[in-house]
């Protein structure tokens, strides 16, 4: 007999499908008729039935339900009223605080005892940082303002940053040695921690793996060797307690997801020799959980060096409009009494997400986030700002407290820009300042850059956006009076992109809103569209973004406005009820 | 017995949904609602991962007080169910997969490159998936079996046989595409027909109830 096709074949795939009455009506009629003269079919279709009967009939014997409901609901209420409570004392805590903090404030120069004790009820400084701190420029903001600095002149900074000393080449702190020695006792080798049963690390020498053992299904998060190295595991800890537990990390969804990690973690590998740079993109699959052998890469990052291999484009790019109708991005600061991880920075109010660690640009000098925590909208404890320069590379660690270590990284740009730097100055300082391995690994936010409003913001952002245009990829925002609000150098591509840029976003909007205070006062039109209608009127919705006086442009030779057909190409806006922020995608 | 959790709403009943909201704003008497609705649902999915009235009644429990505290982060869009079983689900095997480790001292290293763009399997740590921890001491040769299963595939079984989820539902919960849920299943019955055909209590349960009596060794065809 010759062998032909079964006439089963088509039919046995779908039986499972049909004892759990997930076939379409069609097909299920003519499942039925074929099984009605097959008896092969018959008893598989018995033996899947059979384990369906066996575990319906076993379950007959659990129990309909607690035995004790009423008491059951008791405990439940009694535990959750008793959590509320505690969360009010701790509100109205913070209260007194800002009270104390206020009355302090209106008498700070007459009466310093008053200031005194209500520095006493902040948060006790970080240990490690307690002698950078004492010299630091910036570090308390609630402390009496200090007397007036004598900041150095970029010129002089320039001169002290580690790459413009002639012995030491772009990117390598002069004492490897130490750093060595730092990283070396930052971590042991392997070593598993566990952090109020939620996570565990596993340090590896490509990164730390981070399972999230909140539920049965393991996920994994990445966190790179940047991080791993710019932290020790307590630092790590706390930083992860912190990004988990963030207003859009979930830990209950069994979707994976990225803790946070800014774009400049996932910038690249330490630099071995200084000048390569290899994207992690190329290494990891960043975010590739659950599906084997198809690595999602969600971030690409932006290499200030000019990429090699041109950037996968095409249908990977998601569309920031797309993720925006689709998240439905909540919008409100009160819906979280606290925001995201927040580090507020002299001049703005925009809460921007900064791990410890993070070299933040933009004021007269660069800072580290020495410890962010989480903050009350609108307040600023809890963040220190350690300055980057002025403060030598000592000791990278010291009995196991100093994890970050403050270094000399030049002027800021922004100092750098405002006096009058040639753009490629600019441009080779910037790449500088992100190649330095340092010893804190602290990669810059370039967010903050242009969160300042002045007459000569105009320049730096000329300047800025002529840098970061260079960049394949990237976001530059602004809010409907045209004004930047903000700038991130992130690639939005994939599935894993879109929790990160819906924070993103959410900062931004949120400072849109704060700086049309005036008008937020009337609540924003609730949603009534559906993602798709939401979604076509947002591509119809297009403005032009950087509206900036044209003397901004003509001020900086050789440098083109970011306003022409080029940079605009991709301009795209957004409405998010009712506040219109416009998202740039800067060309390639 | 009907998963309670899809009878349709009644008419006049508020959705699950606005309750949820509700919770989010504090209002305990949303969570109240909830519990009165579900917690049967809830208390019966603990009982039957660990069958022990004990456990089951602190993880409901601890369960509903979660979901309190969770509510201001809901998005109300119509998948409480999903939402349910997901945190419920992740509740009862972190408890399980703790148990078992502090039983067993020994804890496999996993090698994190080597497990690369693979999800791992947790909860039968240092096991063969396919060997079924407990079902030596279990009194009970259908949850020693249920408990041999690898826990993913188990989740979908009971969504699936006891919970009465679509395929659509336990994709969402676990976190899966449809095709994956459907080759779960299949493995699912498949084990734990080979599993039940295993040990004499298991075949007789087979027997009693289903009329098919597999042989030891031999599950569902492929």
């Amino acid at each position: 007999m010759s062998p032909r096709p079964s006439p089963c074949d088509g039919f046995s795939g779908a039986l499972p499908a049909y004892v759990d009455h997930e076939l379409p009506e069609e097909q299920g009629s003519s499942v039925e008729s074929h099984l009605e003269g097959c008896p092969r079919c018959q008893a598989r279709l018995r033996e899947l039935e059979s384990v369906s009967s066996v575990l319906k009939a076993w379950d007959a014997q659990v129990p309909a339900g607690p035995p004790a409901p009423q008491r059951l609901e008791r405990a439940v209420l009694a535990r959750v009223q008793a959590a509320s409570a505690q969360r009010q004392a701790d509100r109205l805590r913070t209260r007194l605080t800002a009270l104390a903090l206020a009355a302090a404030v209106l008498v700070a120069v007459g009466v310093p005892l008053a200031l005194g004790l209500a520095k006493r009820a902040e948060v006790e400084p970080y240990p490690a940082f307690e002698r950078m701190v004492a010299t630091a420029p910036h570090v308390d903001p609630g402390a009496p303002p200090a007397a007036p600095r004598t900041v150095p002149t970029p010129a002089e900074l320039l001169a002290h940053a580690p790459w413009s000393a002639p012995s030491v080449p772009p990117g390598q702190v002069s004492d490897e040695a130490a750093r060595e020695a730092f990283l070396a006792g930052a971590l042991p080798a392997q070593q598993e921690l566990e952090l109020e049963r939620e996570f565990t690390l596993r340090v590896h020498e490509r990164g730390v793996w981070v399972t999230d053992v909140q539920g049965g299904t393991t996920r994994r998060l990445l966190v790179t060797p940047r991080a791993a190295e710019a932290f020790g595991a307590d630092e790590l800890l706390d930083w992860l307690r912190m990004k988990a537990a963030e207003p859009y990390y979930d830990p209950t969804e069994a979707r994976p997801r990225s803790l946070g990690l800014s774009a400049g973690d996932l910038l690249a590998e330490p630099l071995g020799d200084g000048t390569t740079r290899r994207p992690l993109r190329e290494e990891l699959p960043l975010y590739s959980l659950g599906k084997p052998g198809t690595p999602k890469h969600a971030l690409d990052v932006w290499p200030l060096a000019p990429r090699s291999a041109a950037a996968p484009s095409g249908p990977e790019v998601l569309d920031p409009l797309e993720a925006q109708a689709r998240l439905r991005l909540r919008l409100e600061p009160s819906a979280h009494d606290k925001a995201v991880l927040l580090a507020v920075v002299e001049g703005t109010t925009l809460p921007i997400l900064i791990p410890a660690g993070q070299l933040v640009t933009g004021g007269e000098t660069d800072l580290v986030v020495a410890r962010a925590t989480w903050l009350p909208a609108s307040s600023r404890q809890d963040v220190w700002m350690v300055p980057a320069v002025e403060v030598r590379s000592g000791p990278r660690r010291e009995a196991g407290a100093a994890r970050l270590t403050p270094f000399v990284a030049g002027p800021s740009l922004r100092a750098l820009l405002l006096a009058g730097a040639d753009a490629e100055v600019v441009r080779t300082h910037a790449r500088n300042l992100v190649a330095a391995t340092l010893g804190g690994n602290a990669p810059p936010e370039w967010s903050l850059l242009d969160l300042y409003d002045g007459a000569t913001d105009g320049l730096v952002l000329a300047q800025l956006v002529d840098v970061v245009r260079q960049a394949p990829h990237g976001l530059i925002l602004g809010d409907d009076q045209g004004r930047f609000v903000g700038l991130e150098h992130l690639t939005v591509r994939g599935e894993g992109a879109t929790p990160l840029l819906a924070r993103l976003l959410h900062g931004y909007v949120w400072e849109a809103r704060r700086r049309a205070s005036s008008s937020v006062s009337s609540p924003p039109p609730a949603k009534t569209e559906s993602v798709d209608q939401e979604l076509a009127r947002l591509r119809n919705d297009r403005v032009m973004l950087l509206e900036q006086p044209a003397r901004a442009a003509a001020a900086v030779p050789g440098v083109s406005r970011a306003t022409g057909t080029e940079a605009t190409r991709a301009v795209e806006a957004l409405r998010v009820k009712g506040q219109r922020v416009s998202v740039s995608l800067i060309p390639r | 017995m009907a998963p309670v959790l899809n009878r349709p709403p009644a008419p006049e009943r508020v959705p699950d949904d606005v309750l949820m909201q509700r919770c989010g704003r504090g209002e305990t008497g949303a969570l109240e609602e909830l519990l009165r609705r579900h917690q049967d649902a809830a208390y019966r999915y603990c009982w039957r991962v660990f069958r022990n009235h004990h456990t089951a009644e602190d993880l409901t429990q601890d369960f509903f007080v979660k979901l309190f505290r969770n509510a201001v982060r809901y998005e109300p869009q119509g998948h409480f169910t999903t939402y349910f079983y997901r945190v419920l689900a992740n509740l009862c095997y972190d408890a399980l997969r703790k148990r078992k480790r502090r039983r067993r001292v020994e804890s496999v290293q996993i090698d994190p490159i080597a497990c690369e763009g693979t999800e791992l399997e947790p909860t039968v740590q240092g096991s063969d998936p396919e060997t079924p921890l407990l079902a030596a001491e279990s009194k009970d040769a259908v949850h020693g079996a249920l408990a041999g299963l690898p826990v993913e595939v188990r989740k979908a079984l009971e969504l699936r046989e006891l919970e009465g989820l679509r395929y659509r539902e336990i994709g969402d919960v676990l976190d899966m595409s449809l095709n994956e849920v459907k080759v779960l299943l299949h493995r699912g019955r498949k084990l734990l027909a080979r599993a039940l055909a295993a040990t004499p209590a298991g075949r007789d349960w087979m027997s009693r109830v289903g009329g098919a009596r597999p042989q030891a060794g031999e599950g569902l065809q492929a």
